[in-house]
């Protein structure tokens, strides 16, 4: 990273209303293991600037490989050229007020640095999972990954603007697969992430964790089928979180409100006028953006145009009151938003972007939500995904189910899928569960943008109750 | 200009190799891949400029074997070949300290001597300083939204054995929308080496043609089953699902494969149904991250049935297979499935009653084992009744197998495959494309 960013910036011969760099430099091992022996181990070193300037209202971008001074400064004219050549056609009349001076640090704790352990350290740990996991020889597969991220990002801008930040993240994931005849089931652990250090891969979490999916994914071979017909349905956290994102955090973005997006990631059923008036929910329903979380995956204290991040209700009492978009979007729509202009690396520009989406939790215990289901289906750890480009009409699918009757838990059930309509399923909402079922996920991977954008996201969510859901299982 | 920009890179590659290799010990091997890439892009909504960047990018991956020790570590160049061989020396360093600790890798893929080759394509863009009146002008008054992309981008593949594969292309795609007033969308894309005002504006007035249908109220359809017509764009993401595991050896001995049934020969597909991996179209690099050539065609699915998979060399090594050059994801990278008898005057008689889908959106696997997909209907897709078009529907949720679409249900396949080139670009713009024809099938089941 440069020793003074903001002294190369100073330096830059420049006809820009506003200048601003921002350098990014990650360091992320990707380490893979299956059936015993090691599959992958690769260690990924990005590292560029992007310049973004502001010319007769118009802002334009150049992103470089290449950090050197001259290569700063080319940087530095082609996004002057671009910007004066699109600003014939800009889309709104920008101003060097619309990235205000800002200052500040931000350091993701880690309890134990990620570079404390070696290629070799993670490679063991993972390959010793994937024989925990080997329980039975019905069991055909077994894989685990981890994905360990050191990311320094600073930005600095004509006006004065410094803010430095690093973070250091963690995310796995183990699987089994199981076969018996032509049946094949996979168990996995789902996505867990978060932000830390190698705190987030304990030996004696990873062998309990490897032990459980193999020990299920043998209980789903010879699982029923997961029923059709309306049921209750309880969702896990991690299922609901996924559920959360597509269903609230997509809708909820400022930019497909504006239509941006309509060409790529979809639109939006919610409308500018929404806000403050649209009973989202039922009354039970609080979300808020929270990107303070303590090792949530997308914490932060500045967005990537430098506004300062603070907890905000989205959604209170189940009404929609805010939108999730950066300072761009909310000049460009008069509405209030979130710090949340975000860019997955030096070379792309910030877009509007969940950070961490989260469902405040309720007072009812997991236990309570159970007792309270006279039939109804308990789903866990989402497998497949897909809703609609205005992200209305969605269908979830679970790995693993189990069947209520009269308030128990009952059959293992298989091949569980559900789907529904945003608001409607929302407004079923029926009990949401307390701390004590409250949990974090998020996902190292949200597309979005055109250029495309692959981002992480954070979504704490507790276990939620939901009537007259449509469920149903699999068939050819 | 764009010749010296490759000619560069290519020879600061060559020198960056050329200090690696010589630098290894007996007991060490090494691959070098490259992808860089020179690009622009201009994000347009309401046929405005909303955002432009230029983008100047390369990534080296060192692919480095000691003993039988096997690590990759990759990283940002900057073309200026003092400051690439010190992060390069810095990777070295990295990838011989990580061997020490690693175990051995069962799988090991060593580098080989083989053929080398160079192959680049010649473009014309349309120049920057007026790009924003060529592209926004001739869409006025309409509201449309997309994005333009255009640029130079380079692969390249060398190892320690002497092997040394060059591929660079210069090529633009304007991938758009067109919005009616009640926001229903047709989508278009304009993609190709050569920037041609006349061709563009060609494609824009089709799509201002058929925008003019969706200013009907659209007509809500109830769940079931229902003839269609999947238009080229929409049997791509079809496709697209298919093929990101389905074709995988690797992921059908693993128990992730979507064709299991038909690997097994418990389930078929219809007769009419032909895919194959087809370098001819020239869009990819037939190298892959091994250095090896594919063949210029491999045929996957014939007649209906499984005719091969993709099996890359650590996958051969794995299985005790032969390795039919597959990437090491193990996708193919050009597909081309053959065409039918429908022709492009018949699709709305062949049609007769039911659905003409344009695109599909969000397509996932509800049952990966059953092949049964899920996803959305998108932009324009119109009710059709006795050959005639009557109105835009509202969007349909489908829940369908492969086994239908591609089986049983199938009726027909168009006479002319349209190329659908890639157009993503998640941390870089993607190279290749599938040709595929449209398809008339009876029995599409929408749920919701």
């Amino acid at each position: 990273m440069s020793r003074n960013l903001t002294e190369r910036l100073k330096k830059l011969h420049h006809q820009a209303d506003w200048v601003g760099v921002r350098e990014v430099k990650e360091t992320l091992r990707n380490c893979i293991a299956r059936n015993g022996k090691i599959e992958q181990n690769t260690m990924t070193i990005d590292h560029g600037l992007m310049v973004e300037v502001l010319v007769d209202g118009q802002f334009a971008y150049c992103g470089t490989s290449d950090t050197s001074t001259q290569a700063l400064q080319t940087a530095c004219d082609r996004a002057v050229l671009l910007a004066r050549h699109m600003s014939s056609r800009k889309i709104f009349p920008f101003t060097p007020d619309h990235r205000p001076l800002a200052v500040g640090e931000y350091h993701a704790p880690a309890e134990i640095l990620l570079n404390k352990a070696t290629a070799g350290d993670v490679a063991g740990l993972l390959i010793d999972a994937t024989q925990k996991m080997k329980l039975s020889d019905k069991i055909v597969n077994c894989m685990a990954h981890a994905l360990l991220s050191e990311k320094e990002s600073t930005l600095v801008s004509s006006t004065g603007s410094h803010i430095h930040q690093v973070f250091s993240s963690v995310a796995s994931i183990m699987s089994a697969t199981a076969q018996d005849g032509s049946e094949i089931q996979t168990r996995s652990t789902g996505v867990p992430c978060h932000q830390g250090g190698l705190e987030f891969l304990d030996r004696a979490v990873i062998e309990r964790e490897a032990e459980r999916v193999g020990r299920e994914s043998l209980e789903l071979l010879t699982a029923e089928q997961c029923p059709t017909g309306v049921y209750d349905l309880v969702l896990a956290p991690d299922q609901l979180y996924l559920q959360v994102h597509e269903s609230i955090g997509h809708p909820l973005e400022l930019d497909r409100i504006l239509g941006d997006e309509r060409n790529y990631a979809g639109w939006s059923f919610v409308q500018a006028s929404d806000f403050g008036k649209l009973q989202y929910g039922s009354p039970l329903l609080n979300v808020v953006f929270d990107p303070t979380l303590m090792s949530e995956y997308a914490s932060y204290a500045f967005d990537d145009t430098g506004l300062p991040a603070t907890r905000q209700y989205l959604i209170k009492d189940g009404i929609l009151l805010r939108g999730i978009g950066g300072i761009d979007s909310q000049k460009r729509l008069a509405l209030p938003g979130v710090a949340c202009s975000r860019a997955s690396s030096w070379n792309r520009p910030p877009i509007d972007r969940m950070a961490n989406i989260n469902i405040e939790p309720g007072d009812t215990s997991f236990n309570e939500m159970i007792s309270g289901v006279e039939r109804g289906i308990y789903m866990t750890t989402n497998t497949s995904w897909s809703i609609d480009d205005y992200r209305n009409k969605f269908q979830f699918g679970c790995e693993y189910a189990r069947l209520i009757e009269n308030g128990k838990l009952t059959k293992v059930l298989r091949n569980p899928n559900y789907r529904g309509t945003t608001k409607t399923f929302w407004h079923n909402l029926k009990k949401v569960g307390d701390a004590s079922t409250f949990e974090i996920w998020g996902s190292p991977g949200c597309g979005k943008g055109e250029p495309n954008q692959g981002i992480t996201v954070g979504h704490a969510v507790p276990a939620c109750l939901f009537g007259d859901i449509e469920v149903f299982g699999g068939s050819l | 200009m764009n010749h010296d920009v490759r000619q560069q890179q290519k020879e600061e590659l060559k020198a960056l190799g050329k200090a690696l290799f010589h630098d290894l010990k007996a007991h060490e091997s090494m691959t070098l891949t490259y992808s860089g890439e020179k690009s622009l892009f201009i994000r347009i909504n309401q046929t405005k400029v909303c955002q432009a960047s230029h983008i100047d990018q390369g990534f080296v991956s060192m692919d480095f074997i000691s003993h039988n020790c096997h690590t990759e570590t990759t990283f940002s160049i900057t073309g200026q070949l003092t400051e690439d061989l010190k992060r390069a020396w810095e990777a070295l360093g990295n990838c011989r300290n990580e061997c020490k600790t690693l175990p051995e890798d069962p799988y090991i893929v060593l580098p080989e001597e083989g053929e080398s080759s160079d192959e680049n394509h010649y473009g014309k863009l349309a120049p920057e300083d007026k790009l924003a009146d060529i592209l926004l002008k001739p869409a006025e008054p309409c509201d449309l939204a997309g994005l333009y992309a255009a640029g130079i981008l380079m692969r390249a593949s060398m190892n320690s054995k002497g092997q040394f594969h060059w591929f660079s292309t210069e090529n633009f795609y304007f991938d758009y929308s067109l919005y009616t007033s009640s926001q229903k969308a047709i989508k278009a894309t304009y993609a190709g080496s050569e920037w041609d005002d006349e061709k563009y504006t060609a494609s824009l007035q089709e799509a201002k043609r058929r925008l003019e249908i969706l200013e009907q109220h659209p007509r809500k359809l109830t769940p079931g089953k229902y003839r269609v017509y999947l238009a080229p764009p929409a049997a791509a993401e079809f496709l697209n699902l298919l093929t990101w595991s389905g074709l995988s050896e690797q992921s059908l001995r693993q128990g992730q494969s979507p064709l299991k049934k038909l690997s097994e020969g418990e389930m078929k597909l219809s007769p009419l149904f032909s895919l194959d991996e087809d370098f001819h179209l020239g869009l990819i690099p037939r190298f892959n991250e091994f250095g090896e050539i594919s063949p210029l065609k491999i045929s996957l699915i014939k007649e209906g049935e499984l005719a091969s998979l993709l099996v890359n060399k650590r996958t051969a090594q794995e299985y005790s297979l032969t390795s039919n050059a597959a990437n090491i994801s193990e996708t193919p990278r050009s597909v081309k499935v053959q065409p039918g008898n429908l022709k492009e005057s018949s699709i709305l008689s062949r049609l007769g009653t039911g659905v003409y889908i344009s695109n599909l959106h969000y397509l996932n696997w509800s049952d990966l084992q059953n092949g049964r997909a899920t996803g959305m209907t998108r932009y324009g897709c119109f009710w059709v009744e006795e050959g005639k078009i009557v109105s835009p529907i509202q969007d349909m949720r489908f829940d369908e197998t492969l086994y239908n679409v591609f089986g049983d249900c199938l009726e027909d396949l168009g006479e002319k495959a349209e190329l659908i080139p890639h157009i993503f670009s998640y941390g870089e713009q993607s190279l290749g494309g599938t040709s595929v024809p449209g398809m008339l099938l009876n029995n599409f089941t929408f749920t919701l």
